[in-house]
């Protein structure tokens, strides 16, 4: 790890950086005000939000470690091609296949998890590995979708629990594991000594090794369990699924105020990451017709597919900076 | 103290931006219609920047502006089915009259279109349909009779070549609906009117040009009396003549199928290719508007209508169908510009 110098910086930086998530919801929840977005509209978008948010605990937990997991989006593909093949070729049952597709998940999570504990980084394996794992889905599925799962499936997918989706349910029971593993228990200490300095918490006799394949194998459980809820909401078996979503779960970890470095930050901050992310990024689609003309060009600026991505972009290395320097820690 | 004039500043910044776009927001939102008595009719093609679809967009905008309705076009960049989910769920939000959606996955569409519907919008499937019965859809407008595509391709290549000879199918995938729908007409075609024609195997080419001229490639060298090739697709109806035009055999293999005028009027005005079927894109698009704001407005029952400048359209419980399919040769193909 390089040194780390850490200087107490100015306190409006600190307030800055907690701030600016909070005033990015508002500046979401005005677009959507602006745009006259009902209330019941936006919600019929948290679903598919609350699978990304889903990933993001289990990512969270990681990137305190100095961490990343870079593979979460191919593993929900993988995961995914594993219930449809089972269902369809090998006449599973589908709660088996199901059963099947989380531990697809985990086994994929466990092989990050060992080649990291062999000492290799986790930005290389994961990178590595989002390839592979996507290449394998599409390999076993031959690049074809399968449809027509059974329709009491997909109502795990499409329920509501007491008004709320099934998805945002799996949400809230993520982030409570979460927020108990990580902040009220010796692992969850751990953790953060690793994310602060991985040789001296080695030293200090934290069994780093069997943390970090731990931490591994629960993402990629996670994104299997993921993919089962996508799955039966989509009602297929998508062999490109859960493309991006890799990036989505890491800008809801940053937004939120978790260092990438590690060390520092926390789970109920990914909630509040989750939050604004999917509200801006769900605000941002309904503004497709905000033309901005800017000063001196003919063609009004329009909010696209492309444009919204760089807008995300943009904002994550902003925020991931920003955070960086009101905690005074550069690596 | 600090906290307070933090807080300030950031609140006159937050205003800040939102007075800027805003301020854009409005400015432009006045030039689209927004009154409710405009109907609004999403049109949704499989992915936007291809040029059939936009040339369906652009008869889709031609009936906008004869029924004074508003006409949005949107769609996927990409093949990525979820996509298209999003767009009929923001739609519907944005309180649609109708949503036309070209689905790239018959399923996975479904259950935001029946959640659509469940909303009072009109919705409707073109180019390509849906699961009828999950998605719950109204209508689908349907570009040709499977079975009349087929007889057209066939008819095509067996007048051409005097009905005998040897011949070949090069298809896209193994799994499209389409696809082997049009392949079982081709056969029954075949077995009726030209039993002097040899099918001899069924090609697949995974929708890739290239794989295409390969295949063609191979078939050619194998057989020096091959007298046909189709290509079914518009990936491997090009490939296809391009592998016989290389091979200095047009004329000789005759080579026909499903494919797009722009892409195939090299081929056609050199021989290779003397006639292949399609339907009228612009036509699809135009026919797809009016059905809508049909339906947006009153009842639209099964036998014949007439739909603007197109005359005596069939609808049925489940369908409205444009017509036979286009044959485009030397003298008409001109007239096509995607």
């Amino acid at each position: 790890m390089a040194q780390v110098r850490t200087i107490t910086p100015p306190r409006w930086r600190q307030w800055s950086a907690a701030l600016a998530p909070w005033l990015m919801l508002l500046l979401a929840l005005a677009l959507l005000n602006a745009e006259e977005v009902k209330p019941r509209a936006v919600m019929r978008f948290w679903p598919a939000w609350a699978e990304t948010g889903t990933l993001a605990v289990a990512l969270t937990a990681i990137m305190l470690t100095g961490g990343i997991d870079l593979s979460i989006g191919s593993i929900m593909a993988l995961a995914g091609m594993t219930l449809g093949l089972l269902w369809r070729d090998a006449h599973w049952p589908i709660a088996a296949a199901a059963v099947a597709a989380v531990l697809v998940g985990g086994l994929a999570g466990a092989i990050n998890g060992a080649l990291v504990v062999l000492g290799l980084p986790s930005l290389v394996v994961t990178l590595a590995t989002m390839a592979f794992y996507a290449g394998l889905a599409l390999a076993i599925s031959g690049g074809e979708r399968i449809s027509g799962l059974p329709a009491d499936f997909c109502e795990l997918g499409r329920e509501r629990i007491a008004g709320v989706p099934t998805q945002v349910c799996l949400l809230g029971a993520a982030l409570m594991a979460g927020w108990i593993v990580v902040h009220h228990t010796r692992f969850g200490r751990y953790l953060f000594a690793i994310g602060d300095n991985r040789t001296a918490a080695t030293f200090a006799a934290v069994p780093v090794r069997r943390l970090e394949l731990a931490l591994y194998l629960a993402s990629g459980l996670v994104a299997g369990l993921v993919a089962v809820f996508y799955t039966a909401r989509t009602g297929a078996a998508i062999p490109t699924a859960g493309q991006g979503r890799e990036l989505e779960a890491i800008t809801c970890v940053v937004l939120g105020g978790t260092l990438v470095t590690g060390g520092f930050g926390g789970i109920g901050r990914t909630a509040l990451g989750i939050v604004v992310l999917a509200h801006l990024e769900i605000a941002l689609q309904f503004a497709d017709q905000l033309k901005i003309t800017l000063p001196g060009s003919d063609s009004p600026w329009q909010l696209t597919g492309q444009t919204r991505l760089i807008i995300l972009g943009m904002l994550l290395i902003a925020v991931a900076i920003w955070n960086q320097r009101a905690r005074g820690t550069r690596a | 103290m600090k906290h307070r004039s933090g807080s300030v500043r950031s609140l006159g910044f937050l205003l800040l931006v939102l007075a800027v776009t805003g301020c854009g927001g409005t400015a432009n939102h006045s030039d689209l219609p927004r009154d409710r008595g405009t109907l609004r009719i999403g049109l949704m093609p499989k992915l936007i920047g291809i040029a059939y679809f936009t040339a369906c967009n652009r008869g889709a905008q031609e009936a906008a502006a004869e029924l004074g309705v508003e006409v949005t076009y949107d769609g996927p960049p990409v093949d990525k089915v979820e996509e298209q989910n999003k767009i009929v769920d923001r739609w519907v939000a944005q309180e649609f009259d109708v949503i036309a959606v070209a689905p790239n996955d018959p399923e996975v569409i479904a259950e935001p279109l029946r959640l659509a519907r469940e909303e009072g919008v009109v919705t409707l499937t073109w180019d390509a349909d849906a699961n009828p019965t999950s998605s719950q859809r109204q209508l689908f407008v349907n570009q040709a009779p499977i079975e009349l595509v087929g007889f057209a391709l066939v008819d095509v290549l067996g007048e051409a070549i005097g009905g005998e000879g040897k011949t070949v199918i090069i298809t896209g995938s193994a799994t499209s609906p389409n696809q082997n729908a049009w392949m079982t007409a081709m056969h029954r075609r075949l077995a009726h009117r030209y039993p002097k024609i040899t099918l001899l195997e069924t090609l697949v080419s995974d929708e890739d040009q290239g794989k295409a001229a390969q295949l063609a490639r191979d078939v050619l060298a194998a057989h020096p009396d091959l007298r046909g090739i189709w290509g079914i697709t518009s990936m491997a109806l090009p490939g296809a003549a391009k592998a016989v035009r290389d091979a200095g055999r047009s004329g000789q293999v005759i080579v026909t199928g499903l494919g797009l005028p722009n892409v195939m009027r090299e081929y056609v005005k050199d021989g290779t290719v003397p006639r292949f079927v399609l339907w009228n894109a612009e036509d699809l698009g135009y026919l797809t508007v009016h059905v809508g704001a049909r339906l947006a407005r009153g009842e639209l029952p099964p036998g014949r209508h007439d739909f603007g400048r197109l005359q005596q359209i069939e609808v049925t419980e489940s369908e409205v169908i444009l017509g036979p399919p286009v044959v485009f040769d030397r003298a008409n193909i001109d007239q096509y510009d995607f």
